[in-house]
């Protein structure tokens, strides 16, 4: 059972979720519209995607991703590492993240609706990034009330707040009863044409081409966008080989016994994107189950299952039978937990 | 000042070529900051390591492979990656005409501006036809090996590339079956509505600042003075208790500053 | 946004956005973006410059430096 987050004194520090193998939130705090606050956490709404390669030896094991002291001409532990910059030549400033985090801590945990825009106003010159926003603890009523409100009136919160020691303008959004957040890009962010140098507009237009550029357009017509049109060809010519070469077994490495769990000493990991659409999603649908009654999460089912005393290697063996995606890089109870919900 | 060409393209559409020029859009202000080693601020770059032996491969010496659903590992040639690459071309292909409205938020990925390469006259036309038909185009092009698709679009009447991203990279919510709310108070509905109302604005980014960006250049310039730094811990803001009350009393309280 | 319970800062740890230098996920507001093409690069990857003051991708240093 989660203990409740204690708000206001750890500023804004993503705490992990509840339960192995949940998605962590990108950024915790509260939305306030007037006086009324919802606390919130935020997931990314969007992926890096890519067929993820990795550098192999010629046997197959996965060459490790360490830091490298430049000049000692070392490896380094990942609290070696600080963030600086360099002031002059040679002399460098650093930052802790405490010191960063202190600069703006109420813009670090709050979003502060102040106005409420159309969202048909805001060009997508301005769009960064998408989120969305899970209730994180309590009651859902209000956030479903601003959702709903901001669906209706077709208008978008806009608000500054801080995240990884960045300002970032934002616009909160209604949709489908769910609130998302769309980061903006600041006006001095964005060059205007006139700083690209791009011409003024002739006093005569060539007609004939703008018509048949139009009728063009007319002719392509399409209602919705085909989300196949933006199907990622690159990464599906890359399958392409990797599949032909499979099935002729070309090139091909069976990694020998526990390759990940050489993967929990890594300093850079790979993350695996295909387990974690489905936790999103949990993450959201369990946010929004209304429980008011107990005025918090729902808790992680208990694991007092058949699953609870398997081995690793006997988990990973079930987790194979079950074609369960990414299981490769998954802990003992990453994959106890994908075997359940397989159920 | 005009600022450099990242890119020369051609737009086909119909039957038409205009040839074009791509600029980036976006200037980064954002502060940025470098990995250094703690002793020494030696720049931290990395490595790769046979977890065996414990030694650094130069990644040029590194074989590349790709994970298949079994856990298997094929390996990849660079020859054999190269022949994926996709076809270089200076075409820019409009494949579709949608409203605005139809390529929702979550699609934007980077901006950029179209200027002329030669042929002004063809250039103006694709502006005006843009303006006209009210429609955006979908295109794809192939830059330095990759396929983009982007929308085809006018930003203050100038066209515009604005790069979209691909479909395994936006978390499909509209996938998502979200459980019903419960009823929600006529009373507090409307409460909610009228204080957006009440806060009701046109959008213009120019009234918008990012004043972090000092903070944290005022803070490099203390340390680089010597000075120390000291802030006090902002106050909690709690959760409100009752959402009626809450509503009512913003209500009351009118619109504050923004 | 300091430490996080096991995975250390989050401008070590893996993010949404994908170096096309090294593959490696971090997050972008820990990198920098190529003053040349505009794609993101980790902050592992960067090659910067100190004056005039510019980020750039591996590819492109190299391509400059020609």
């Amino acid at each position: 059972m989660p203990e409740p987050r204690r708000r206001g004194d750890d500023a804004a520090e993503p705490e992990p979720r509840p339960g192995p193998g949940a998605p962590r939130a990108f950024w915790s705090g509260t939305i306030a519209f007037g006086l009324v606050s919802i606390p919130v956490d935020l997931f990314v709404a969007t992926r890096s995607g890519g067929l993820p390669l990795h550098q192999v030896t010629a046997a197959g094991t996965r060459l490790r991703r360490r830091y490298f002291c430049s000049k000692e001409e070392r490896m380094l532990d990942p609290d070696e590492i600080e963030r600086g910059r360099e002031v002059e030549p040679g002399r460098f400033i650093t930052v802790s993240d405490e010191e960063l985090d202190a600069l703006a801590p109420e813009k670090s945990r709050e979003i502060d609706l102040r106005r409420f825009v159309p969202e048909a106003q805001i060009d997508p010159l301005f769009y960064e990034r998408a989120y969305f926003l899970v209730p994180s603890q309590g009651p859902t009523k209000a956030y479903r009330l601003l959702a709903r409100t901001l669906q209706e009136t077709g208008r978008a919160g806009i608000a500054t707040f801080v995240m990884r020691g960045k300002e970032y303008l934002v616009a909160i959004l209604g949709a489908g009863g769910v609130l998302r957040a769309q980061t903006l890009r600041f006006a001095d962010e964005v060059r205007r044409p006139a700083d690209i140098g791009l011409p003024r507009p002739p006093e005569q237009i060539d007609e004939r081409c703008s018509r048949a550029l139009r009728k063009a357009l007319e002719q392509l017509a399409a209602d919705d966008l085909d989300r196949g049109l933006l199907a990622d060809r690159d990464r599906q010519r890359l399958s392409a080989l990797v599949e032909d070469k499979r099935s002729h077994g070309a090139d091909l490495i069976r990694p020998d016994g526990d390759d990940d769990d050489a993967g929990e000493d890594t300093d850079l990991d790979e993350t695996d994107d295909s387990g974690e659409v489905v936790d999103l999603m949990a993450a959201l649908k369990q946010g929004l189950e209304d429980d008011e009654a107990s005025g918090g999460p729902a808790p992680a089912a208990p694991a007092a299952d058949d699953l609870a005393g398997e081995s690793k290697s006997r988990l990973y063996e079930r987790a194979r039978d079950l074609d369960i995606a990414g299981r490769s890089r998954m802990s003992k109870d990453e994959l106890a937990d994908a075997i359940r919900q397989h159920r | 000042m005009a600022a450099r060409a990242m890119w020369k393209g051609i737009i086909r559409l119909g039957g038409e070529r205009v040839p074009v020029k791509l600029y980036a859009a976006v200037q980064d202000r954002g502060v940025h900051f470098r990995l250094l080693h703690r002793s020494d601020h030696a720049p931290v770059r990395q490595a790769l390591v046979d977890p065996g032996s414990g030694r650094v491969v130069p990644y040029g010496d590194a074989l590349r492979a790709a994970r298949t659903g079994d856990g298997d590992l094929v390996l990849l040639h660079d020859d054999e990656l190269a022949a994926t690459d996709p076809e270089p071309s200076r075409d820019i292909r409009v494949l579709c005409a949608l409203s605005p409205a139809a390529v929702d938020h979550r699609w934007y990925l980077r901006p950029y501006y179209l200027g002329p390469d030669g042929a002004p006259g063809r250039y103006f036309a694709l502006a005006d036809a843009l303006a006209r038909s009210g429609q955006i185009g979908l295109a794809r092009w192939v830059m330095r090996k990759k396929t983009y698709v982007g929308a085809l679009r006018l930003h203050a009447g100038y066209p515009m590339l604005m790069a979209l991203r691909n479909a395994d990279q936006v978390v499909p919510l509209e996938d998502l079956d979200v459980p019903p709310p419960p009823r929600l108070d006529a009373r507090e509905l409307d409460m909610a509505r009228q204080l957006v109302d009440m806060l009701a604005e046109d959008f213009d980014p120019r009234d918008y600042h990012d004043s972090h960006r000092e903070r944290i250049e005022d803070l490099i310039e203390t340390k680089r003075r010597g000075g120390r730094v000291r802030h006090a811990p902002a106050p909690p803001r709690k959760p409100a208790e009752d959402l009626a009350r809450a509503l009512e009393a913003s209500l009351k309280r009118g619109r504050p500053d923004a | 946004m300091s430490r996080a319970a096991n995975e250390g800062p989050w401008w070590l740890a893996p993010g949404p956005e994908r170096c096309p230098a090294c593959g490696r996920p971090y997050h972008e507001e820990a990198g920098y973006w190529c003053c040349i093409c505009d794609r993101p690069v980790c902050p592992l990857c960067v090659i910067l410059v100190l004056e005039p003051a510019a980020a750039y991708c591996p590819e492109c240093h190299e391509r400059e430096s020609d």
